[in-house]
């Protein structure tokens, strides 16, 4: 979120980041509870979301751990099956860091 | 193919995510100066397609029910001048961007996205299509 010189503007997008990272906690509960329910379509389309725009507002570290669980997913997906237990084993740790990210974010935008 | 603008070219930005189209419509309107419409779905993009018919549509391609090439699809279908679409996607190699040209976009904007860059590259597509 760089390149708009323009403090109004500047000032805008800040407030725009501030809202997005105030309610990325709870994206990250959900996430996580998403997959305590092994509901692995949703894990993938609520990672798809994070991926698109968490960079988008500025926090690129979980945007990469956004798109790393999609990914896994995706994979998993073309394979015709769940994640087994190794590719379980990745996503929660992948998940424990979107979740961490978001706390992070969460204070860094307050 | 396309008739050159005098006032704000009009976007119409498609996401099923609230979070992109609000960070997109501030940076179209804001940092570019075009006139922005916002759809959460296909049935809201064709819409106001129909009602406002905006210069270029920038539509996301995964979005739940219809998906972005259904809606390109549509407003072919629809629209006897065609309505020059840009995809937006978190997938954006080589082969995706082949493949989302091949239905007809004008172009493909990654996501996540430069938020001062996207009014520059929206204005470079019309530009070359000959709308600003």
């Amino acid at each position: 979120m760089t390149g708009a010189r323009d403090p109004a503007i500047e000032d805008l997008l800040a407030a725009v980041r501030r809202d997005f990272a105030a309610k990325l906690p709870e994206r990250g509960a959900e996430l996580a509870a998403l997959v305590a329910r092994a509901a692995w379509d949703d894990v993938r389309r609520a990672a798809h979301k994070l991926r698109g725009s968490a960079a988008t507002y500025g926090f690129v570290d979980l945007g990469a751990h956004a798109a790393a669980i999609e990914d896994l997913l995706l994979e998993a997906a073309d394979a015709g099956a769940a994640p087994d237990d190794a590719a379980r084993a990745r996503l929660d740790a992948l998940v424990a860091q979107a979740v961490a990210a978001c706390e992070r974010a969460s204070q860094e935008g307050a | 193919m396309y008739s050159r603008n005098v006032a704000p070219s009009k976007i119409l930005v498609v996401d099923d995510d609230p979070d992109i189209r609000r960070i997109a419509a501030l940076a179209l309107e804001r940092i570019g100066g075009f006139r922005v419409l916002l759809a959460e779905d296909a049935a809201a993009a064709l819409d106001l397609a129909a009602r406002e018919a905006p210069d270029l549509v920038l539509l996301d391609v995964s979005m739940p029910g219809a998906d972005g090439p259904s809606v390109l699809a549509a407003l072919r279908a629809r629209h006897a001048r065609p309505i020059p679409v840009v995809f937006f996607t978190a997938a954006s190699n080589d082969a995706e961007v082949e493949r989302l040209r091949a239905l007809g976009a004008v172009g493909v904007v990654p996501k996540p996205f430069e938020v001062a860059d996207l009014p520059r590259r929206i204005r470079a597509i019309l530009a070359d299509l000959g709308i600003e």
